[in-house]
């Protein structure tokens, strides 16, 4: 058994300016499946090819954004480590009840130095709608619209990025699968808790707690393809793409939802091991290592954010 | 028979820029579709900030914009995000950037 503490990024609550706008987006066009509403109008989704309740909230507010954004451990005695590892680094923690999102249990949440608030948790109700185990097809269904599969990890801008870097490796045992040494301190830094190329990213920016994109996964280019065909045909703005990262290697299209938050889609991206080497881009190359084939950096990369 | 439409134009830079703004169409979607830059580009979608502007003349009603960027009382005064702003009339506007944060603000918090 191979796969222990921090096994997988679980969920993400983000900000919407409306509502129904954002479940036309997220459920319609992505094509998460909506699982249910909460009594204070929180609406909870996630990707077809996902096991547990929810892996998206949405929060309707008046300003767009990221809430949080948790990480499943691999059960509650891991879950207390954590929280005793946190705490002996005066990392103050806080305790969420089970039940304040639906079908998830108790939460740890701290606030990195970057200004982003990260929850812990290990207990959650398994989704009614879940993959099939018993024969299975690939779909329970014909995916809708994007077809997207998972909600898969998410880029944050704040300052301290090696602060926040140390935390999430000697504490919640991430590694650092791609990095980039910015300049003065600055650094962009690609985690992984598994083997995917990275699980959560974070970009050196001097303000505090901003949102660059949450990322969903497809199985294939093909599928990356068909999702910019949808996004054409419903003219949804996007940011770049269809194109490759050069860092992680994954085919993607970037794009933001009707409240300005940016989404991303993408497939593919290398198998990471924890006994591999950071791969490391030089400053000069970033915008190969973000757009791989136009090899320059769009304008919207380093400043459109929400 | 031609749709109505409104002229927009945005003093930034060395020129005054002006383009047509189709009825109930954004300000920043009609720049874009009619080829030009005068204003930043950013989410499109009232989150980001990039495209906020002064409207200097002219009435005009606005979507739903991101209040961390222009609150009510900035509202009031004519500040508002071009992707969200729809003319009624012919429009003068200037860019009015947001100046980067470096110090937590009351919209951070998380619930």
């Amino acid at each position: 058994m191979a796969m222990t503490g921090v096994i997988r990024p679980g969920y993400i609550q983000i900000r919407v300016l409306d509502m129904q706008d954002a479940l036309t987006h997220y459920r319609d066009r992505l094509g998460l499946d909506e699982v249910c509403t909460g009594d204070d109008g929180r609406v909870y989704l996630k990707g077809w090819d996902e096991f547990d309740h929810h892996s998206v909230a949405l929060r309707e507010a008046d300003e767009a954004g990221m809430d949080y954004f948790g990480f499943k451990v691999l059960d509650e005695a891991t879950l207390d480590e954590f929280t005793a590892k946190l705490e002996a680094a005066n990392i103050l923690v806080d305790h969420v009840e089970a039940g304040e999102q639906p079908g998830l249990g108790r939460r740890v949440g701290f606030v990195l130095p970057s200004g982003h608030r990260i929850e812990l948790y290990s207990d959650v109700e398994m989704a009614a709608d879940t993959p099939q185990t018993f024969n299975p097809n690939v779909w329970q269904r014909e995916p809708r619209g994007m077809g997207v599969t998972r909600f898969d990890h998410a880029l944050l801008y704040g300052p301290n990025i090696r602060a926040v870097t140390d935390l999430f490796c000697d504490i919640l045992g991430f590694r650092v699968a791609e990095k980039v040494e910015l300049g003065e301190g600055a650094l962009a830094v690609w985690l992984t808790c598994s083997n995917k190329a990275h699980d959560i990213a974070f970009v050196e920016n001097p303000e505090m707690g901003r949102f660059h994109h949450a990322a969903f996964y497809l199985e294939a280019i093909y599928n990356v393809m068909h999702a910019g065909d949808i996004m054409a045909y419903y003219d949804i703005p996007i940011d770049i793409g269809p194109t490759r990262h050069g860092i992680t290697r994954g085919h993607t299209i970037y794009f933001f939802d009707p409240s300005g938050n940016r989404n991303e889609v993408f497939a593919g991206g290398y198998t990471y091991y924890p006994d591999n080497p950071t791969r490391e881009w030089s400053p000069d190359q970033l915008g190969k290592g973000i757009f791989y084939y136009e090899r320059e950096l769009n304008p919207a990369f380093l400043s459109v954010y929400t | 028979m031609g749709a109505t439409t409104y002229r927009c134009t945005v003093i930034a830079g060395d020129a005054p820029v002006s383009f047509d703004v189709a009825a109930q169409r954004p300000v920043l979607h009609e720049m874009i579709l009619r080829g030009q830059r005068a204003l930043p580009v950013g989410c499109r979608g009232g989150g980001c900030g990039t495209c906020r502007i002064e409207v200097l003349q002219g009435r005009y009603t606005t979507g739903r914009m991101s209040k961390r960027f222009v609150t009510d009382d900035a509202a009031r005064l004519g500040i508002a995000l071009a992707c969200r702003t729809f003319p009624d009339t012919d429009i003068v506007v200037r860019p009015f950037p947001v100046a980067p944060e470096t110090q937590p603000t009351a919209s951070d918090r998380t619930t």
